[in-house]
């Protein structure tokens, strides 16, 4: 059966059933704040889930959010113009990227140590440059508008989302970058025969990965008017967590943008019925487990019957 | 095919004086080879040999140690696939062809896909690659749906995709490493008819295999090596199995370090 339409009525269940707890679940107000709040996830996911259908793992992107985030608040604490310090905040995560690629496509370090590497790394140097201490700043509007403004009604945040998914997904579906992705994921070796530069590919996934995070850490900013350092904790498991849960292969070359958007979904859903309900939050942590068990199951059995 | 006009000017590919080891195995000892368009050479050998590790410095899978690989006399760099196939050398491999989460034609098209639109936007034109796909497989006398997943398809299917392949990327020459061994009697028959289908359409094919009867049922020269030498060489016509059997035993070893001309 298909993934994507399994995850539909999972999720159409869950509403359901919070609904009936707690009716103010269904309001307007409500399932717009939950999509505020998968939207900075949702933002990082989008890099993981293409990184994951080339082949790669990327633990570091937690540290790429932070990264983000601090370099774009300190950019405005010396007063740089707003496109300057966004601009900067990207390079960041795109330079965390490239490490990253280098590390694992060409020199051929183990991606889970890699980007393991370079999640300590990052935040510690980001700990050691802050003191620790969050950076706050009298943001100017337009770049604060990127994280709490809102166009017809839409937050902003949930704009941007929307639109890294439209984008990639017509890059996947309808570019060779698309297919050169896919096919490096499957077998990279078999992709490098047929002319394609795999090593680069998957370098180039990597700096998508490491934007994206910064991209999100500048939302994180914009949205709360501060860089705290703890911004990206954790993000590296909860986007995986999604990733897998919308049905992406852990052994690569499998793996859509939408389904991925399901399981981001799901998880912001699962975790404000907890809340509205009142629920024990340690059940969302088991139940988001359960689920990703249950994701890694059906991808490993799917995998074994289609090997040959 | 679109390169009749190619067939009529001869062209000639040639690995000169090539040595490759791995450690201490020296698994190519000075082989000299040569394939002109519109002839079949077999290359045969027992296991170990060095046939394959000759057909991979063709793709740039491996760099040779010593040799130079010449097109037309004029010597030519194959730093990888990408360069061997720009030369318009197509290698279709036994097991490591093709994409399974990719359809038959993505496959066909994979690293040479079709574009339409400003090229930095790298837009696929999916009806024209559908298209082509189908008019190749038509070719081919398949009966596949180019939009399938690769994944599921016999091993004989598979093949055909592969030489699909080579067809679109009208390649001057085309090698093959061991193209029938995991095929039953029908697809055998199949891939050597497209073999020296590819022949007739004017390219130059090196077939590597251990079946002397495919051999001599469509090759029109033999290269028989040994230990990483080459250790003789014979127009198909003027020889039979059981000389070729004996130089790859060992017996009479002629064309030893192989100087020789065509
Ligand atoms: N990548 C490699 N690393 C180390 N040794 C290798 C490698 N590739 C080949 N060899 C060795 O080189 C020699 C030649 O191998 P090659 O695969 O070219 O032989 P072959 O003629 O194709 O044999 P077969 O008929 O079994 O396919 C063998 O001794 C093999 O073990
Ligand atoms: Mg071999």
């Amino acid at each position: 059966m298909n993934r994507q339409v399994f995850l539909v009525i999972a999720l159409i269940l869950l509403c359901t059933l919070i609904t009936v707890g707690q009716p103010r679940f269904l309001t307007v107000y409500n399932l717009l704040n939950v999509l505020e709040q998968a939207a900075v996830i949702g933002i990082v996911s989008a890099g993981v889930v293409m990184l994951m259908i080339g082949g790669g793992f990327d633990l570091s992107v937690g540290s790429g959010v932070v990264l983000g985030a601090y370099i774009v608040a300190t950019a405005f604490k010396n007063e740089l113009p707003t496109s300057l310090a966004i601009s900067l905040a990207l390079l960041g995560g795109a330079a965390l990227g490239v490490v990253n690629g280098i590390g694992i496509a060409h020199l051929g370090i183990p991606s889970l140590i890699m980007t393991l590497g370079t999640l300590y790394a990052i935040r510690g140097g980001v700990l050691y440059l802050s003191g620790g201490e969050t950076i706050g700043y009298r943001f100017p509007d337009v770049f604060t508008f990127i994280g709490k403004g809102d166009v017809v009604e839409l937050p902003m945040p949930v704009i941007i989302v929307a639109l890294v998914y439209i984008v990639f997904f017509v890059i996947m579906k309808k570019t060779s970058f698309g297919q050169y992705t896919i096919a490096v994921g499957t077998d990279s070796e078999t992709a490098w025969r047929a002319g394609i530069n795999a090593k680069r590919h998957l370098t180039t996934l990597y700096v998508i990965s490491g934007t994206l995070a910064a991209l999100a850490g500048i939302v994180l900013t914009a949205r709360i008017d501060a860089a705290t350092v703890r911004f990206g904790e954790n993000y590296e498991l909860q986007c995986i967590a999604a990733v897998v849960i919308g049905g992406t292969s852990l052994f690569g070359g499998r793996g859509t943008l939408p389904g991925t958007v399901l399981g981001v979904l799901f998880l912001a859903i699962v975790h404000n019925g907890i809340n509205l309900l009142g629920v024990s939050p340690f059940l969302a942590v088991f139940a988001i487990g359960a689920l990703l068990l249950f994701s890694a199951t059906i991808d490993v059995a799917a995998t074994l019957t289609k090997r040959t | 095919m679109e390169n009749k006009e190619e067939a009529s000017v001869n062209n000639i590919l040639e690995i000169r004086g090539m040595s490759k080891s791995f450690g201490s195995i020296k698994a190519v000892d000075n082989v000299s080879l040569k394939v002109k368009t519109g002839e079949i050479v077999a290359v045969v050998g027992p296991n170990g040999a060095g046939k394959s590790t000759v057909m991979h410095t063709l793709s740039g899978v491996i760099r040779p140690d010593q040799g130079a690989i010449l097109i037309d006399d004029s010597p030519v760099k194959i730093r990888g696939p990408k360069d061997s196939r720009q030369l318009g050398i197509e290698i279709v491999y036994q097991n490591l062809a093709l994409i399974n989460t990719l359809s038959v034609a993505s496959n066909i098209h994979l690293g040479r896909e079709i574009l339409r639109g400003p090229s930095f936007l790298s837009w696929l034109d999916t009806d024209e690659m559908q298209t082509t796909s189908r008019r190749l497989i038509t070719q081919l006398k398949l009966n596949l749906d180019p939009a399938q997943p690769v994944e599921g398809l016999s091993g004989g299917q598979r093949q055909a995709v592969a030489l699909a392949r080579a067809i679109f990327h009208q390649a001057r020459f085309a090698v093959f490493d061991e193209p029938t061994a995991a095929l039953g009697v029908i697809e055998t028959r199949a891939t050597l008819k497209v073999i020296e289908d590819f022949r007739d359409h004017g390219l130059g094919v090196i077939v590597v295999s251990h079946n002397l009867e495919d051999v001599f049922s469509i090759t029109d020269r033999i290269v028989a090596m040994r230990a990483g030498r080459v250790v003789g060489e014979r127009l198909t016509k003027m020889t039979s199995p059981d000389e070729i059997v004996g130089l790859m035993l060992g017996g009479d070893v002629d064309g030893e370090n192989t100087e020789w001309s065509m």
